[in-house]
């Protein structure tokens, strides 16, 4: 990670070609809503999740120009989504810190940060999960109950991703973005406990791997500023 | 010969007519703008330092107003009364009409506020004197074209043709035809046939099942009805005034012969010649062909010129013309308007590239003014130019032919025609080194000398192929011998059409059978061009000047060489990547933006150009110019002909310079020319302070969908089904558009004449105001960044 900030910060220092930006400015600070349909569909025992559920993610992002046609940019997110379940619902809370190359192609003619890019991502995060379900269990007097048990995990991932979008700029320092992402996890490390057989822990277990393990597919949309 | 015209007819005429008419301007000086400024005018032109007609005084409304305030304004005379389709047909007429007006008011090759302008509009002020409401709707406009003729638009504006007024005998005439274009007007006849034009496209009414000949010939049939009363009822005008009919009428005589000049004069072999430099007879038709009057009128917009003047005769009879006068607003004014435009003429010719012509007629002119330095460089350009064109192989650009040339005029067609590519270089050198040493302070003749000079050194690197001796007495006689041979009567039907094969100046300067040739008629002592320099060789300066020529021909060679080789193609690919990588870098002072140019274009549409959205976009890319040109540091100066004050008349005739400027230039492709306006531009690179002139603007290209798209559309929308998160994607992908925008810029080093910079960006995109800030920004940039 340090050395990738070195590079951040000395690669304007040695590039010798001639930057224009937009209108002289290259630093972009945007905020960004992920809308990440739920894929998977999760079946444990009783304990479904149901279908077609779209979650939202909070991503904070900086772009620095560094070329005619390439920046590179920070990301953090931050999100909060319930999941819906059949037999109860699931708080999932993530975070995620990422490295951003962006590529404008040079065949479309535009002017990095404007038009149709080429993303590459790599980012860390972590993920929490914590829910009630209802557990079908029986009273001293037999019958039965349903208890609200709530519970939680967390994991650490890293992984890459890769999206492709396209940058507007209105009123010369707003920047609007809409963009198709696909991140890939390539290692994931449980921090807390290996699921010890209950439901919950399985299925949160579930919701995070569907989330970090296999793949990410969301839409990005966006609204920054030209900041310098 | 004069008409009133449609739109779409005018658009099919002005872009040939703005090929066909650019004009030269030379050395205003300030103080007739100011008289002119003032409403005062003078016609003491020195013809010997003629100065072509520019613009003075106040801007007209016309040249201010955008198109669309002019259609807006138009669409205020249709009744809400008028049936349905002759509001559309109206509309679409007015549409149009104030679009080709903005066009032609912009191109440069109006005049207003000029000698002549004035002159025309006093005569009909002389003929509406008693119709003040009418005169307030009639402006009269000086067009820039050597053609007989005038046009009437339906709003009141009238263009007359340089090369109406150069050929007319008197006043009279002239104002029978403003009373012709009035009668255009007043009648509007213009809207009028775009209405029966419809009828006639749609068969509606007596043209129902016509067939399309039928249909063409109705149209003629009523374009020339539309003429003949123009001319009757603009009779019955000009009758109320006091000008003499019967001296009015000879200007049908004119249009009988439209293809003669102003003047009828034979050629004289020797013109060119000196004692040594002498032609073959073969090269001079010992009979020019008859000239025939073009009475053949069935498919013609207008009736035959003979036609008319019988009409015109008829209405005449019996009419008392006593106390009637030929001039009203003098006699010397009109010889001074015409004067000038016959001057102006050989401008206009040599713009078109129309060479022969212009030297014809400044031939003709010199027979009145031998003394004129004006009409010496016409003569001297014309040469130039059609040496340039023999030698570059492009010849055939610029010729069609001797058969159909009527006149004495023909006589120089056939002359310049026969003589070969060296011959006519060698005779452009001889006339302009002799020109130059008459004139050696003046610029311009010094910098054609220059490269005609050059230019012969690929023919004759050898001083010695040129004789200092005398030519031998016994040339004549050979020269007459080889022509009796070759026999040079024209006869029509002996003889096709002529056509000269386009050739490269490789292929005629190193060709092997050309070469051969060369060799053969430089082994030949009777060749008559060896005595081309008798007189110039004893000339030090003239030595002086070939060897430097030679210098120059062969530092050119080199160069060539050298870019042959691999070690400077690989050189010049790493400048290439390192340009794409990094842009360029001009080093601009200052550069001034020339007129910028937007274009929408809709490819589905029948009519694919928006003029309307491309009109208003034209301004917001004028403020996207400033903006960026600002914020990257350009020292840069806006001119724009749809941008005009009150008081931009200066700027206007800057902007016609430029205009003529870049459309030579254009023409030219890769052909090395030096240009026709060197003084005028030289003196816009000082009046701006700076040699840069960008010509930019935008085309934004919205495509049809092709098979390949539709395909990979359809693709992706079942792929889709299969996988749904990719479904808003490809919804927008089948139902968005493929735009394309061509962002262009093109840089000239007025200094050089040479393109500094070409840039074309293709966008993939629609024309956002983002696309196009990003890339003028970094267009600007690179050219304010110091060269490395």
């Amino acid at each position: 990670m340090r050395k990738l900030l070195i590079c951040f910060f000395l690669f304007p220092a040695l590039l010798k070609g001639q930057v224009p930006g937009y209108q002289g400015k290259h630093f972009i600070l945007s905020y960004n809503l992920d809308v990440l349909p739920n894929l998977a569909y999760i079946d444990l025992n009783s304990v479904s999740t149901l279908p077609v559920q779209i979650l939202f993610s909070n991503h904070i992002s900086t772009e620095y120009v560094l070329g005619r046609s390439f920046s590179l940019g920070l990301d953090a997110s931050y999100s909060q989504s319930k999941i819906f379940l059949v037999d109860g619902n699931a708080n999932e809370s993530g975070d995620s810190y990422g490295l951003n190359l962006t590529f404008y192609p040079k065949k479309n003619n535009t002017i990095a940060p404007v038009g149709n890019y080429f993303k590459i991502r790599i980012f860390t995060g972590s993920t929490w999960a914590s829910g009630n379900i209802r557990n079908n269990t029986f009273d001293n007097n037999g019958y039965p109950v349903t208890l609200i048990k709530p519970e939680q995990t967390n994991l650490t991932v890293n992984g890459f991703g890769i999206g492709f979008g396209n940058n507007m700029i209105v009123h010369n320092n707003i920047v609007l973005t809409a963009s198709v992402n696909l991140d890939f996890n390539v290692m994931n490390f449980n921090n807390n406990k290996i699921p010890t057989g209950s439901n919950f822990e399985e299925l949160t277990y579930d919701i995070q791997n569907h989330l970090f393990e296999t793949y990410l597919f969301y839409f990005k949309l966006g609204i920054g500023g030209l900041m310098f | 010969m004069t008409q009133s015209f449609t739109p779409g007819e005018f658009q099919s005429y002005w872009p040939n007519a703005l090929k066909m008419n650019r004009f030269i301007a030379y050395f205003l000086p300030t103080f007739i703008a100011g008289l002119l400024a003032i409403g005062t005018h003078s016609y003491g032109q020195d013809f010997n330092h003629f100065q072509t007609l520019r613009s003075s005084g106040r801007v007209p409304e016309k040249f201010r107003t955008s198109s669309l305030e002019k259609y807006n304004s138009d669409i205020q005379q249709i009744s809400s009364k008028e049936k349905r389709r002759l509001k559309r047909l109206k509309k679409e007429f007015f549409y149009e009409s104030a679009f080709d007006l903005n066009n032609l008011l912009h191109s440069g090759m109006l005049v207003f506020n000029d000698p002549v302008s004035i002159y025309v509009n006093k005569v009909m002020d002389t003929i509406l004197k008693d119709d003040k409401p009418l005169r307030s709707k009639i402006e009269i406009y000086v067009l820039k074209s050597t053609s007989f003729n005038a046009f009437t638009r339906q709003n009141g504006v009238i263009y007359i043709c340089v090369g109406l007024l150069a050929r007319l005998h008197n006043e009279s005439e002239l104002a029978l035809i403003l009373c012709h274009e009035l009668t255009h007007f007043t009648n509007q006849h213009s809207i009028q046939k775009v209405i029966e034009n419809d009828d006639i496209n749609a068969g509606r009414g007596v043209y129902r099942k016509t067939n399309e000949d039928a249909k063409l010939m109705a149209a003629s049939m009523f374009s020339k009805k539309e003429e003949s009363e123009a001319d009757l009822v603009g009779l019955q005008r000009f009758l109320k005034t006091n000008y003499d009919p019967n001296k009015a009428i000879g200007e049908f005589d004119i249009m009988e012969y439209p293809q003669l000049t102003f003047n009828e004069v034979p050629y004289k072999k020797n013109y060119l010649e000196t004692s040594n430099l002498v032609f073959p007879p073969s090269y001079f038709l010992k009979k020019i062909s008859d000239v025939v009057a073009d009475d053949d009128d069935s498919l013609s917009t207008h009736p035959a010129a003979k036609l008319r003047r019988a009409a015109v005769i008829s209405k005449l009879q019996g009419l008392d013309v006593s106390g009637k006068k030929t001039f009203l607003v003098g006699e010397n004014d009109f010889n001074s308007a015409q004067k000038i435009c016959r001057y102006e003429m050989c401008d206009i010719y040599l713009h078109n590239n129309m060479f022969q012509n212009a030297f014809y007629t400044s031939y003709l002119l010199l027979q009145e003014n031998p003394g004129s330095i004006y009409l010496k460089k016409c003569v001297a350009k014309s040469l130039y130019g059609l040496s340039k064109y023999k030698t570059n192989g492009k010849y055939s650009d610029i010729y069609n032919g001797y058969i159909d040339i009527q006149g004495y005029s023909q006589q120089v067609f056939y002359f310049f025609n026969e003589m070969k590519a060296p011959e006519l270089n060698a005779l452009a050198v001889e006339y302009l080194y002799n020109l130059k040493r008459q004139y050696p302070d003046d610029k311009e003749i010094v910098a054609i000398t220059q490269d005609i000079m050059t230019e012969m050194v690929q023919y004759h690197k050898d001083k010695s192929f040129f004789s200092a001796d005398p030519k031998p007495a016994s040339l004549d006689s050979v020269l007459a011998k080889d022509s009796a041979s070759k026999g040079n009567i024209l006869n029509k039907s002996d003889k096709p059409r002529t056509l000269i094969v386009q050739k490269s100046k490789y292929e005629s300067n190193s060709g092997s059978k050309k070469g051969d040739e060369q060799k053969e008629k430089k082994d030949d002592k009777n060749y008559f061009i060896r005595y081309a320099f008798v007189d110039l060789l004893t000339d030090p300066d003239f030595i002086k000047d070939y060897d430097k020529a030679v210098i120059n021909y062969n530092e050119t060679l080199s160069d060539n060489q050298y870019k042959e080789t691999r070690e400077y193609k690989k050189a010049e690919a790493k400048i290439e990547r390192r340009l794409r990588r990094n842009g360029i870098a001009l080093g601009l002072n200052k550069l001034v933006i020339v007129n910028p140019f937007y274009y929408k274009v809709d490819e589905s549409k029948s009519n694919p150009v928006k003029l309307a959205a491309s009109e208003l976009a034209q301004k917001d890319l004028n403020n996207c110019i400033k903006t960026n040109a600002n914020l990257a540091g350009l020292n840069y100066e806006l001119i724009d002909m749809h941008d005009l004050s009150e008081n931009s008349a200066e700027v206007f005739n800057d902007l016609s310079v430029l205009n003529y400027y870049s459309a030579e230039r254009s023409e030219l492709g890769d052909m090395h020319y030096v240009n026709y306006m060197t003084d005028d531009i030289q003196a816009l690179t000082k009046k701006y302070q700076t040699n840069y002139f960008d010509w930019t603007g935008v085309v934004c290209y919205r495509e049809h969908s092709n098979f390949r798209q539709g395909y990979l559309k359809t693709i992706f929308a079942i792929f889709s089904i299969f996988y749904f998160p990719l479904t808003p994607y490809a919804l927008y992908n089948a139902f968005r558009t493929h735009y394309n925008t061509y962002i262009i810029s093109n840089i000239y080093d007025l200094g050089t004449g040479q393109s500094e910079d070409v840039r074309v960006s293709r966008v993939k995109f629609k024309d956002r105001p983002d696309v196009l800030n990003s890339i003028l920004y970094d267009l600007y940039l690179q050219y304010k960044k110091p060269k490395n």
